[in-house]
This record gives structure tokens, C-alpha cells and sequence, in this order.
């Protein structure tokens, strides 16, 4: 009798706590140092969400170091309930296929994408590239200097894959920081790079670089003009994406609940004005939306990363 | 001009000129504290600031910034531990200077040199920023190689008697730095499998060992020999703090020349502090030839400190004309600047003038403000230094060494780096290798390697890139001139006797 109370006891907890999810404040680990554009879009996040968590708070947590392994070795180790979560971008897709990782991009439950920064190719003011096909067409038979972040990012593997969508043919110069790249650009010193399209509103501005092509067919606030890939039947949408992920043993419905909240928090007149203003492009993925787009792009991640491995 | 008037006017109303206080007290503590530095802190701070109005949020962050570099001088004085990386060539002379009984000196001259340096570089950012971040930009991968060619030439010049060590010790340096992820091919080298070693020996927590952990067991040395002998050593005393008028006329050149050095350093992103001390403490040398530098003279303190923080303004150049950081601390203001919904980039100064000249000001205010507080701190530490006992003070400073390494990566293994390199120290110093070379290296070489294979990318194997472009072109010429002063001198000195 009295095991059978403790079990009912137990079972009504549970039930409790499940349905008036989240009764405690809801930790995020961000990877990366503060400041950072995943630290700030995160923190721009936090602001908005007791509005949208039973007035829980959303703390942020940096863990940074390890090229952001160690933050993401934690999030993958967090008890899957809910209480803690991952700042997860495309880093915990390629890092373990680079590095000896004790997690893959496999083992979260994704919760929401609030952030999609497409990839964008882009020129020095006074470059004699004027059109995308230009482009395309002059780096198949010569080889074109092409600045990124570093090897092995997103930027770099964009470069990759018109390297192979169209035979061109990149000199590349990897830089160790987006900061470095943009020097290189600005001074000419480099005669095209990869980037992302939050990166660059101001000096595109400003006057200082133009913009050949955009990696993807959404639609951004000042990006109507800018040509776009596909128009040379380059599909893939590629770009920064930044999102949230529970460990993948998280209960479904603590998911579904953590989905519907930030998906409320990513569409708040504040938080998008806050994102806006700094220059964030927005682009807002539920959960199913956001892992059928992850998968897609970890198939692209795998093609261009194993080989160096 | 008169946004630079009302600036000053906000800068200096009493709640915002608090704020900056609490900064510049807050950076000269963590600056002084060894394994703590600017960086950490502003890391810390910049989250904090999402609550504050944009004026308070960026009065504290200048403070801090400002003042860390010079409080790291302090306990490289006392010490010869770098509070920062900023001060390890202020160890050379000021601590040795320190032993003499100068130490009140040393601080009074660091002091002096510091703050006339951050004056000097936040002039020329409040008047030529715009200008100057063009200059930056003239800075491609044949020029960054360059550069770095250059700062390790400083280490033939550094030599005087002792150019095989310093050599076999630059050497040694590069090859750690070529531990990690080649930046060109992403393909990992001497890693073993660890994935701290994935990024490159950390650079801080080596500093930790090289300098802090040495210290301590030179420490506990000196206290097995006091035991035996009996004998404890002499204390050395403080002595005063202001430098005399002959010496302060006489050390005029030298704070300049930093000032200049540092200001030129920061405008170029990613050339950093330690290329810029090394720079103005070897261009000083060179020019005071005769005199005995490494046994406390005040010009080897003067150089330095007046270039470290001239870096500090010098690096928000290309910061705020550009929206480019020139090192790793002043990229955590473009962090803070959207936080505060402010986007950086080059239409800063037209779009939000009023923030860019309050953080302008704000700098050079700072700078102001640290002069007295760091003298009081200096004296007050100094007095503490030296009035409790070695075994007490070693402990405290293993205590800080320890978590100073863990919290740059929040990882225990950088407590094991900060030991190794502590071990290594000690090796060193007992067989008279230099630890600065080293250091030098370790920061140089990756440049001078990502430099040289992007030139290589650039010009499609062809090494005339190197001289077809000027800048690249004149530096290294310099750094072969540098290369060949002490054969000069050593050929002069042949033709005399002979």
C-alpha cells in the first residue's frame, strides 16, 4: 500500500511538473565567448522570454573554448530535461566530423532556428567583377583570391561548393577571425570572399563592397536587390544559422513546449527590433522545420569534410 | 569640435565620471592580479552592460580597458611576474630596478610613461581616427609577414653577448607556436590526440608559468638556502615615487618615441601589444647604447609602458572608423556596441557621433584618473609586497597563478599548462636562456607563417611579392638593418683594437 502511494505520489509529480513546464529558470549554454554574435542574439532572447516561460528566466551560460567544443560537449551531457539548453549553430554539425568529439550533431533535440544569416559573395568597391556570372564564369579558367573566417567554416565550405558546382577555382586565404577577413576585403588586398549577410549591411552602406550573389531565396530587409544563386541553378540555401537544442533524450512534450515558447520569443516586436537594429537578418524555423533543414545541410557538411579528415 | 566639447561635458558629469573611476580602479586590480587581464574581465563585463544606459555601460568598459595594461605593471615591477602580457618586457628593468631599492621609482616612471602614452594615442584617435583606419587597411598578408619579421628581428638586436641563447630560445618559441591547426590547410600538427592543443598552446596561461609560477619556485629556492644559511635576505625598500626633473627630461624621448610605437602598432588589427613593447624597448635600446639595460635602467620602464598603452586607444582606431578590432579585447566593444543597438561599422561616426566621441573621450579621461590611482595602488601593494613573508606571499601567488590559468578556459588543463611552463621557467632561468624571445615568438609566429602562405596564395608562388609592395618592402629592410647592428658594432669594435 504504501509503495503503491509513494508510486502515485511520484507519478503525480511528474505529471505536475510536465504539464507546467518550465518551473524553474531555463539555462543556455553559449559555446562561444560573450559578445560575440551567438552570445548577443541569445542574450536578446533572454530579455523576451519570461513573457513567454511562466515568468522563468532564460540564463545565459558561456562556455567558451576548444574551437566551442567544450560548451557543446556540456549541452549534449545536460540532463535531457528541459533545463538546459544549447546555443546550436553549424559548428556542432561540422566539429564533430573534424575533431574527436564525444557528441554529434545528432544527439539534440532541435528546439527552434530564430536566426538565418545567408551566405553572401561579395567584391572590393572597385573590383572588375560587376554581375555574379561574371564571377563564375572568370573563376573557372583563372583562380580568384577568396578571403574567409578560416578553413573548414561555413564560409569556406560555401566556397567550396561552387569549387564544385561550377569548376571554379578559389586561391583561399583564411584568416582567423571574420574581423581579419574584412580587413583583407576592404583593403583589396583579396579579390572576393565569403560572408555573412548581417556582416556587411553597413559597408555595403557605406560603399565600400558590393554584393555579387546571395546564397539563398527568402526574402531580408535590404536584400531585394541583390542577385541570387539560384538564378545560375545553385540551390542550396546556405548561410549562419543560430538556434536552440535540448540534449535528444529531452521528453517530446518538454520540447514541444520549449519549441512553442522560443518560436513566440523569435516573432516579440522587441526582440525583433533589438535583432533588427543590430543587424541580424531574421528567419524563424519550428522544430521540424529546423531539423529537416539541419539534416539537409549535415549530408553538404559530411560530402566536404570528410575527405580532409 | 563642439561634439568633442559636449562629450568632455558628459563624460565628466559626476554619476558618468564615477562610473570611469569605477573602471579604471576595477582594470588596475585585475590587472595587477596575475592570470586576470583585460580581456577576461571585459569578457565578463560585457554581458553586464545589456542593463546599463549606453554612457555608463561604455565608461566602465573604457575604464577597465585603460587601465588593465598598466596595472599589469605593478607586480612585473614588484614581482617580475607580467600582470598582463602588456608588462612582460617591463619586468627586464623594473623589477630590476625594484631590487636596487628603486621600486618606488620604477612605479612613479611606469606611472608617468602610461599615462603620457594613452594621452598621446587618445589625441590622435579624438583628431585622425578616420584617417588612420585608411592606413590600416593598407595592411595585406605581405605586410603582416613583414611586420612579424620584423618583431623578431628586434630579438639580434636584443642580444648584446647573448645571441645564441636568445636565438636557440626564438627558435624554440616557434616551434611551440607551430603546435595546433595549420591556419592555411586546417590539418592538425603535434596535437597527440589533446583538444586544448586543436587551438595552439594557450598563450596566458603559459605566461601564468613562464613568469608567475617560476617566481614561486625561485622563492621557495631562496627560502631553503635562508634556512640553511641562516640568514634571511635583505628586504629591498620601496624608496620614493617621483623621478626627478633631470630624469624626467632625459626620459621625454623615450615616452615618445613609445607613444609612437604603440599608436602605430594598435591602428594595424592583430598586431598587438607584445609586437609594440617589444618594438619601442629594442628602438630605445638602440638608440642609449651605452646603457646597461636589463639591470634597472628607467628607460627600459619608460619604453614600454608608454607604448602598451598608447596601444589601448591606438586599437579602437580601426574599431570605431571601420567596425574592425584591432586585437581581441577591443573586439568585445563591437559586442557591446550591439548589445547596445548601436551596429558598428564605418557609418559609426556619422550615424552615432555622440557615442563615438563619449568613448574617445572617455579614454582620454581615463587615462587622466589613472595616474594618482595607480600610484596609490602601486605604494600600497609595494608596501604590503614587501612586509609579509615569502613563504605567505608565495602561496598567494601560486593561489592566483592557479585560478588565474583555469579561468582562461574555464578548463583544468590550463592550471597543467601554467605548471609546465612554470617548470620550464625555472629551467630557463637557471641556465640564463631569456624567457622574452620565447614569448615573442610564440606571438609572432603564427602571423609570420598565415602572413607568408596568404602572400604565397596571393602572388601564385612568387616571392617578389614580398619586396614589389612598399610597406612590406621597408620593414624588411629594417628588420635585416636590426639583424646586422651587432655585427656592425662587433666590426667596429675590431677595427679599434686593431
Amino acid at each position: 500500500m504504501k509503495r503503491l502511494l509513494t508510486a502515485l505520489c511520484f507519478a503525480a509529480l511528474t505529471c505536475g511538473s510536465a504539464s507546467a513546464f518550465p518551473d524553474k529558470d531555463v539555462k543556455i549554454i553559449v559555446p562561444f565567448a560573450p559578445g560575440g554574435g551567438v552570445d548577443v542574439t541569445v542574450r536578446f532572447l533572454s530579455e523576451v522570454a519570461p513573457k513567454y516561460m511562466d515568468g522563468k528566466n532564460l540564463i545565459v551560460e558561456n562556455m567558451p573554448g576548444g574551437g566551442a567544443v567544450i560548451g557543446q560537449t556540456a549541452g549534449a551531457n545536460a540532463r535531457p530535461d528541459g533545463y538546459t539548453l544549447l546555443a546550436y549553430t553549424s559548428s556542432v554539425v561540422s566539429n564533430p566530423m573534424q575533431k574527436q568529439t564525444s557528441f554529434t550533431y545528432k544527439d539534440f533535440a532541435l528546439v527552434n532556428m530564430y536566426c538565418f544569416d545567408p551566405e553572401v559573395l561579395v567584391v572590393p568597391k572597385d573590383s572588375p567583377f560587376k554581375t555574379l556570372k561574371d564571377f563564375i564564369e572568370a573563376s573557372k579558367t583563372e583562380e580568384i583570391s577568396m578571403a574567409t573566417p578560416g578553413h573548414s567554416t561555413s564560409h569556406h565550405l560555401a566556397a567550396q561548393l561552387l569549387e564544385q558546382h561550377f569548376g571554379s577555382k578559389f586561391g583561399y586565404i583564411h584568416s582567423s577571425s571574420s574581423a581579419q577577413q574584412l580587413t583583407q576585403l576592404l583593403g583589396g588586398h583579396v579579390q572576393s570572399s565569403m560572408m555573412a549577410l548581417g556582416e556587411i549591411t553597413s559597408y555595403v552602406a557605406d560603399g565600400s563592397i558590393r554584393v555579387l550573389g546571395l546564397m539563398s531565396d527568402a526574402n531580408y530587409a535590404g536584400a531585394e536587390n541583390y542577385t541570387r544563386f539560384s538564378s545560375l541553378g545553385f540551390n542550396t540555401e546556405w548561410g549562419a544559422f543560430r538556434g536552440v537544442a535540448a540534449p535528444s533524450r529531452t521528453p517530446k512534450d518538454v520540447v514541444k513546449s520549449l519549441s512553442d515558447a522560443f518560436e513566440k520569443m523569435a516573432n516579440d516586436p522587441a526582440f525583433k527590433e533589438r535583432m533588427d537594429k543590430a543587424g541580424f537578418p531574421m528567419q524563424v524555423y519550428n522544430a521540424e522545420q529546423f531539423s529537416k533543414y539541419v539534416d539537409e545541410v549535415a549530408v553538404i557538411y559530411e560530402k566536404l569534410l570528410k575527405p580532409a579528415k | 569640435m563642439d561634439i568633442i566639447y559636449s562629450s568632455f561635458a558628459t563624460v565628466l558629469t559626476p554619476d558618468v565620471f564615477f562610473v570611469l573611476a569605477l573602471g579604471v580602479l576595477l582594470g588596475l586590480v585585475v590587472g595587477a592580479i596575475p592570470g586576470l587581464n583585460d580581456t577576461i574581465t571585459l569578457a565578463v563585463l560585457v554581458p553586464v552592460t545589456f542593463s546599463m544606459s549606453p554612457h555608463y555601460a561604455f565608461a566602465l568598459l573604457v575604464g577597465v580597458y585603460c587601465s588593465a595594461c598598466y596595472g599589469g605593471s605593478i607586480p612585473a615591477i614588484l614581482l617580475k611576474i607580467p600582470g598582463t602580457a602588456s608588462s612582460v618586457v617591463t619586468t627586464m628593468d623594473g623589477n630590476a630596478m625594484a631590487r636596487k631599492g628603486e621600486g618606488g621609482l620604477a612605479l612613479g616612471i611606469s606611472t608617468i610613461s602610461s599615462v603620457s602614452g594613452g594621452l598621446f594615442s587618445a589625441v590622435v584617435l579624438m583628431f585622425f581616427a578616420p584617417a588612420l583606419a585608411g592606413y590600416a587597411l593598407r595592411f595585406g598578408p605581405p605586410e603582416y609577414c613583414a611586420l612579424a619579421v620584423l618583431g623578431l628581428s628586434t630579438v639580434a638586436g636584443m642580444s648584446g653577448k647573448k645571441v645564441l641563447k636568445n636565438l636557440i630560445v626564438c627558435v624554440l618559441g616557434l616551434l611551440i607556436s607551430t603546435i595546433g591547426m595549420s591556419p592555411q590547410t586546417g590539418f592538425p600538427r603535434y596535437t597527440m590526440g589533446v583538444m586544448l592543443l586543436y587551438e595552439g598552446v594557450p598563450l596566458v596561461p603559459m605566461l601564468i608559468g613562464l613568469f608567475g609560477v617560476s617566481s614561486v619556485l625561485h622563492m621557495l629556492e631562496r627560502l631553503g638556502n635562508e634556512r640553511e644559511q641562516g640568514v634571511p635576505e635583505q628586504l629591498p625598500v620601496v624608496g620614493k615615487t617621483l623621478p626627478s626633473r633631470a630624469l624626467l627630461i632625459s626620459l621625454a624621448p623615450v615616452i615618445l618615441l613609445g607613444s609612437v610605437v604603440g599608436t602605430v602598432i594598435g591602428i594595424i588589427p592583430g598586431a598587438g601589444m607584445i609586437m609594440a613593447i617589444y618594438l619601442a624597448y629594442d628602438l630605445t635600446r638602440t638608440r642609449y647604447r651605452s646603457l646597461p639595460f636589463g639591470t634597472g635602467v628607467p628607460h627600459g620602464v619608460a619604453a614600454p609602458e608608454s607604448a602598451n598603452n598608447a596601444v589601448v586607444s591606438g586599437s579602437m582606431v580601426p574599431l570605431l572608423a571601420l567596425g574592425v578590432p584591432g586585437n581581441s579585447t577591443s573586439a568585445l566593444f563591437l559586442g557591446a556596441l550591439m548589445i547596445q543597438g548601436l551596429r558598428p561599422g564605418p557609418a559609426l561616426f556619422k550615424e552615432n557621433p555622440e557615442t563615438a566621441f563619449f568613448i574617445i573621450v572617455a579614454f582620454f579621461v581615463a587615462n587622466l584618473i589613472m595616474g594618482p590611482m595607480g600610484l596609490c595602488l602601486g605604494r600600497m601593494l609595494a608596501k604590503v609586497i614587501f612586509r609579509i613573508s615569502t613563504l605567505l606571499l608565495s602561496g598567494c601567488i601560486v593561489l592566483l597563478c592557479c585560478t588565474g590559468a583555469f579561468s582562461v578556459g574555464l578548463d583544468p588543463v590550463y592550471i597543467w599548462v601554467a605548471l609546465i611552463f612554470g617548470v620550464i621557467g625555472f629551467i630557463m632561468d637557471k641556465t640564463g636562456l631569456p624567457q622574452a624571445p620565447l614569448v615573442l615568438a610564440m606571438v609572432l609566429g603564427p602571423m609570420m607563417e598565415t602572413g607568408f602562405e596568404q602572400s604565397l596564395v596571393l602572388s601564385k608562388g612568387s616571392f617578389l611579392i614580398f619586396f614589389q609592395r612598399p610597406i612590406s618592402c621597408a620593414m624588411l629592410i629594417v628588420s635585416a638593418l636590426f639583424c646586422l647592428i651587432p655585427v656592425f658594432t662587433w666590426l667596429r669594435a675590431k677595427l679599434k683594437t686593431a
